[in-house]
């Protein structure tokens, strides 16, 4: 694994770079190995509407372009007499070049972790935001997160987060669970403001958040009174059965 | 191609298609009770989405959870294996009226063969024999004797709204046709309160024969022969095999051709079996047709060559067959024992536990389909076989040696398994030389 402190402005963000491009693309596996996991696992996005309320630029296109995704892996111009070792650092200072810009999509966006596939062709990018001490406690976040992204947490996403929501989990905090599967909405629609938040005092019966299963949207409730103490989801993310979603300080 | 599907079921059919699904390019979508979260065959799909707790109605039978996942996920089509959805018609509406393809048959067809009734109707049409009996319920002594002769005995007397095996007697000659009668009718009136009921033809020592049958989008309809599953206890299959080692080849075109006019009438799509009885004389009788994929489909890839599964996904997909029935020719024998979490010795009541220790069996001849391994649970929340050996060889007597080398070898621990009971069976000699029934497992042990 190799931390880079690649073109952020930020220089407390390291990243972990994966890479490998196919054989035949004329590169092995080399140092900087990267592997994008694609936050959502939906790189194909053709329903926009999944990815409402995480409206993702990629730089020049303007929207979420899933035609565009591909300058990133897959389709950039063989070099002639490909396995030359000029070629090989061409073609390394091509992927560098786009992995630099990668990295500048994740800042903007507060993307955690992004994986592109094209083919044999994989990118994997993951971001590591310092935590708070206490790493022990901190890894309680799924390692399968690599493999089911649908649990990947995004610390920044959310508004008056001050710090990230991955925080060591507190003793007696209730945890309320995804009892369905679906899409998850924070707020009731895009331009209002969330349902709650971290410090939101909640009753029993007070509407958490929704989930949308099969165009029913359902109402997610409080079932005892307390403080909204982690949010754990973000809107419009799809979450299975017994997924965590937030973390209540009884009262 | 789809280039992603959902499988909607657990366990080493999960698997399977998983792997059928890895060859042929194509992504994969696993779902999972929380009983299953630690199963490593999730790890192979692409993605797993729990989709609720141990319980089957809230997990694998959960057609809402299942369907969400599907619309979250962006799959194109759903697997469903066998068992929980796969013959579901409900289930199978549901997936086309949400724009998903159902990788089964048609839903018109799943409920014209799904109705035991109608198959039957619709297997008299198109001329094939079916198991004889009276056409509803019978009237006076007099009507029921004459029927009973016309059907020949020995006729079995059956509760029109029995069940369990309750107002049921089995008649020989006219005596005692006529106090089974009414001995049926006065079981049926105090169990079910109906003391209505009809007559069927008692095959006599049956043997469980099926057709494998598959269908392409285009109408063409390929069989790839039969296999023999005589050996069952309370109707549970344990050991399968192909080819039935007492068909003669005549009689095997017969019974495959006229799997393939039902599975035509019915305007069927995809995989399906065609189940018949067996009787002495070697007269076969339909009894119904099974639309989905079967757990015994190994025995029948082995013997004709055919990937089953990925023919099952390539059909759905709208491809069609590159080849025809002349190309499907049956070489060799193969032989399955399905491996369950039980106790023979305690009338094979189910074992769930912790596998702590785990050897798989391997070596020539010897394909295993499973998803346990060492520091798996088996969990009392599912069926209870966990794994199926098939062997492939030349002839039968090998095929034979191989299974008991490999069962042998076998190690499942500490919980109980079925592997000494498949081990008796195949030792037996009735089993060894075909003088087998379906009431053979019964009688013997």
């Amino acid at each position: 694994m190799y931390r880079c402190l690649a073109g952020t402005e930020r220089a407390d963000t390291a990243f972990e770079i994966h890479y490998r491009r196919a054989a035949g693309n004329c590169l092995q596996k080399h140092l900087l190995s990267l592997y994008f996991v694609c936050f959502h696992k939906r790189l194909r996005l053709q329903v926009h509407r999944r990815v409402a309320g995480c409206e993702l630029n990629f730089g020049q296109a303007s929207q979420s372009d899933p035609v565009r995704l591909s300058r990133f892996i897959g389709t950039s111009p063989r070099r002639i007499g490909g396995s030359g070792k000029d070629a090989m650092m061409a073609q390394k200072d091509d992927d560098i070049q786009k992995i630099k810009e990668i990295i500048e999509i994740m800042e903007k966006n507060g993307l955690v972790e992004v994986e592109i596939k094209h083919g044999d062709d994989k990118i994997f990018l993951k971001r590591h935001v310092p935590q708070p001490p206490a790493p022990a406690v901190a890894m309680m976040h799924r390692p399968e997160s690599l493999v089911s992204p649908l649990n990947t947490v995004i610390p920044e996403s959310l508004p008056a987060t001050a710090t990230p929501s991955a925080a060591p989990k507190q003793e007696n905090l209730e945890e309320i669970k995804s009892p369905i599967v679906g899409t998850l909405y924070a707020k009731p629609s895009p331009d209002s403001e969330p349902y709650v938040e971290i410090g939101t005092h909640v009753e029993p019966q007070m509407v958490l958040c929704i989930i949308e299963a099969m165009k029913v949207m359902n109402e997610i409730k409080a079932e005892n009174s307390g403080t909204i103490a982690e949010v754990l989801v973000t809107n419009g993310q799809a979450v299975e059965y017994g997924q965590v979603i937030f973390r209540i300080k009884p009262d | 191609m789809f280039s992603r599907i959902l499988i909607a079921n657990r366990g080493e059919i999960a698997l399977r298609i998983i792997r059928a699904c890895q060859e042929l390019g194509v992504q994969t979508v696993a779902v999972y009770s929380e009983a299953d979260k630690d199963a490593p065959y999730l790890k192979l799909a692409d993605e797993a989405v729990c989709i609720g707790p141990a319980n089957c109605a809230e997990s694998y039978l959960n057609i809402p959870h299942i369907i969400s996942t599907a619309e979250i996920t962006d799959v194109e089509a759903i697997h469903p294996g066998y068992g929980f959805l796969a013959e579901n018609i409900n289930f199978a509406q549901i997936c086309e009226d949400c724009g998903l393809t159902f990788i089964g048959p048609p839903v018109e067809a799943m409920k014209l063969l799904g109705d035991k009734v109608e198959a039957r109707k619709l297997a008299q049409k198109t001329e094939v024999p079916i198991v004889p009996g009276s056409e509803g319920t019978i009237g006076d002594e007099s009507e029921a004797l004459k029927l009973a002769n016309k059907i020949g005995y020995p006729v079995m007397i059956k509760a029109a709204a029995g069940g369990g095996g309750r107002g049921m007697r089995v008649a020989h000659n006219d005596m005692s046709f006529v106090s089974s009668l009414s001995a049926a009718r006065a079981e049926a009136e105090a169990a079910f309160g109906d003391n209505s009921v009809y007559l069927e033809k008692y095959i006599v020592e049956p043997r469980h024969v099926e057709v494998q049958v598959m269908a392409d989008q285009e109408g063409n309809i390929l069989h790839f022969y039969e296999r023999d599953c005589s050996i069952q206890r309370r109707h549970q299959k344990m050991i399968e095999e192909s080819p039935c080692p007492v068909l003669k080849e005549r009689t095997r075109e017969e019974l495959c051709n006229a799997a393939i006019r039902i599975i035509k009438e019915a305007k069927y799509v995809n995989a399906a079996t065609v189940e018949f009885l067996l009787d002495k004389d070697k007269n076969f009788y339909f009894i119904e047709v099974n639309t989905r994929i079967q757990v015994e489909h190994p025995v029948t890839e082995l013997v004709t060559g055919y990937d089953l599964i990925k023919w099952q996904i390539e059909i759905a997909a709208g491809r069609k067959f590159d080849f025809n029935q002349r190309d499907i020719k049956h070489t060799g024998v193969a032989i399955e024992c399905r491996i369950n979490a039980e106790d023979p010795a305690k009338d094979f009541a189910s074992c769930p536990g912790t596998i702590t220790r785990y050897i798989p069996p391997g070596g020539p001849g010897v394909r295993l389909d499973t998803h346990i391994h060492q520091g798996w649970t088996v969990s009392k929340s599912y069926d209870s076989m966990i794994a199926k050996v098939i062997v492939y060889q030349k002839s039968r007597e090998e095929a034979i040696t191989t299974m008991k080398r490999a069962l042998r070898e076998f190690v499942i621990e500490p919980i109980k398994t079925t592997i000494p009971a498949c081990l008796n069976i195949l030792s037996h000699n009735l089993y060894i030389k075909n003088k087998i029934d379906t009431g053979f497992v019964e009688r013997n042990f």
